[in-house]
């Protein structure tokens, strides 16, 4: 199993800045929705459940599970290239928003609900973004 | 259809659109509506069509793109279009050349990665998720998770497919498979194997819809659509969502299966939209044909295969016979209808249930289709 990561750059436009920038400080942020109060990932530009803008930055606990995941033996990018076989998935917040992740799990390790945590992770330009490891 | 090299995607629609007015027995100029529908490999096809058809006045003409589930989606529009008196004749087409000699089926569908690395996409990109079949195999593997769905109950979707293209003679892949060979084949992205997913192919396919009073007089027999309905589902991305889960199909199912004032258990033979074999278990469920989360169980008997209790994609389905987006589904339905099924023909076929399904499960479009009444 290969831990490595890519060299791929990932460019950061202004609404998501804020979730990009606390990673790179270990701490995960999800948005807290004014009008309904339900939780959505920084992924979307509005609330999942009413379709508000109006939406507030709010600290992850760290807690997460692993949701699905695929094993890659034959990478499709070139930047994966020598990488496989490698993991990806979607990891659950406590809080209820998913984030699409690189998991540093062998496949073995690999179970519905596993507990994971945080293990940053740097882009080439030096962005960070979600990668889990076991809790 | 397949590796047919060396022709456009507008070769094969002309192709398509011309041999179908001829199997109708309509001439070209009887066709006063065009909806084209055209795959990601060759985007050189367009309304331009009509020129080289020679179609220089038509009452409707569009390209329509609801991704693999264009097919239903068309037949829907179709009907209400001549029901409505807007088009008397609608030529419906899908075609797409994404094959080049000496590029393998990944090198030519292989668009994903190639998305801009900025923000959300780039985390995806960066994670390793690059390509369509990795998506799909997250929902499957989501679904093995719920509801211990295994590979092996995937792969009989693939084996009793593989049984139905040995008797079809324009399928690509004849070969016997066994369960075991489906184990063997690499994984593609783990859970799918080479085998669970569907095939790249070359080709057009060309569906002619007209009024039920003129289809009656002509030179095949016709089939009559009884039902339609499309849904478009994009799951939320948080602890409530039904990616992998649950589709548009249960929606757009229940509206087609409603309008044909028919249920599930009603329907003689299925020809289901199949990227991948798990796109075929989940739509069985939501459909109706079994209980949420038994559509594994549900398969792993080879009921879907010749001979079985309900018998799906007749003609190999795209797994094995060729890739034409809901095309391939559809048109199965209509050689089944008309008895043209040769050495694969299914006798009880009074109610035909067809799907599409496109981009990540997130569009969906049902076609309920019976043989019609001819005059001739």
């Amino acid at each position: 199993m290969s831990f490595e990561l890519p060299d791929i750059a990932i460019d950061v436009t202004d609404r998501v800045e804020p979730f990009f920038e606390a990673l790179g400080r270990g701490v995960i942020l999800f948005q807290r929705c004014k009008a309904c109060g339900d939780a959505t990932s920084y992924e979307f530009a509005r609330c999942e459940t009413c379709g508000s803008d109006d939406l507030t930055p709010e600290e992850a606990s760290g807690a997460a599970t692993l949701v699905t995941w695929t094993v890659i033996d034959r990478p499709t990018h070139q930047a994966f290239n020598g990488l496989a076989p490698y993991v990806a998935g979607y990891v659950e917040l406590a809080e209820g928003p998913w984030l699409p992740a690189r998991i540093l799990i062998d496949r073995a390790e690999l179970a519905p609900g596993l507990p994971v945590a945080l293990q940053g992770a740097t882009a080439s330009n030096g962005t960070a973004y979600p990668a889990f490891g076991p809790a | 259809m397949g590796k047919v090299y060396g022709r456009s995607a507008s070769d094969f629609a002309d192709d398509a659109v011309r041999r179908a007015a001829a199997d109708a027995g309509i001439a070209l100029s009887d066709i006063d509506g065009l909806l084209v529908s055209k795959g990601v490999g060759d985007s050189g096809l367009n309304l331009k069509l009509r020129d080289r058809l020679g179609l220089r006045e038509l009452a409707i003409a569009s390209e329509i793109n609801s991704f693999g589930a264009t097919a239903s989606v068309m037949m829907g529009y179709a009907s209400e279009l001549i029901r409505s008196g807007q088009a008397t004749t609608i030529a419906c087409l899908f075609a797409d050349a994404p094959l080049k000699e000496g590029l393998t089926a990944g090198a030519a569908y292989g668009h994903r990665g190639q998305l801009a690395p900025v923000d959300f996409t780039g985390v995806r990109i960066a994670s390793g998720l690059t390509s369509t079949t990795m998506y799909y195999a997250l929902a499957a593997q989501r679904h093995m998770n719920k509801f211990g769905t295994t590979s092996e109950q995937f792969g009989q979707v693939a084996v009793s497919q593989r049984a139905w293209a040995e008797k079809n003679p324009l399928a690509t892949m004849r070969k016997p498979m066994t369960l075991q060979d489906h184990q063997d084949s690499r994984l593609v992205a783990d859970p799918l194997h080479l085998l669970d997913c569907c095939l790249v192919s070359n080709g057009g396919v060309a569906v002619i819809v007209t009024s039920p009073e003129r289809a009656r007089d002509l030179r095949q027999r016709p089939v009559d659509v009884l039902g339609y309905g499309q849904t478009h589902l994009s799951p939320t991305f948080r602890s409530d969502s039904t990616f992998g889960i649950e589709t548009g199909a249960k929606k757009a199912g229940a509206k087609a299966l409603s309008m044909a004032g028919v249920s599930a258990g009603d329907i003689d033979l299925l020809e289901l939209y199949d990227c991948y074999t798990y796109t075929v278990v989940i739509t069985l469920e939501d459909y109706g044909f079994c209980e949420k989360g038994e559509g594994g169980a549900f398969v792993s008997d080879g009921k879907l295969g010749p001979g079985g209790a309900l018998p799906t994609n007749t003609g190999g389905g795209q797994l094995s016979s060729y890739y034409m987006w809901g095309f391939t589904p559809l048109s199965e339905a209509i050689i089944q209808a008309r008895g043209d099924g040769g050495e694969r023909q299914v006798d009880k076929r009074d109610l035909i249930m067809v799907s599409g399904n496109g981009g990540i499960l997130e569009h969906h479009g049902t076609t309920i289709l019976t043989p019609g009444e001819s005059t001739r």
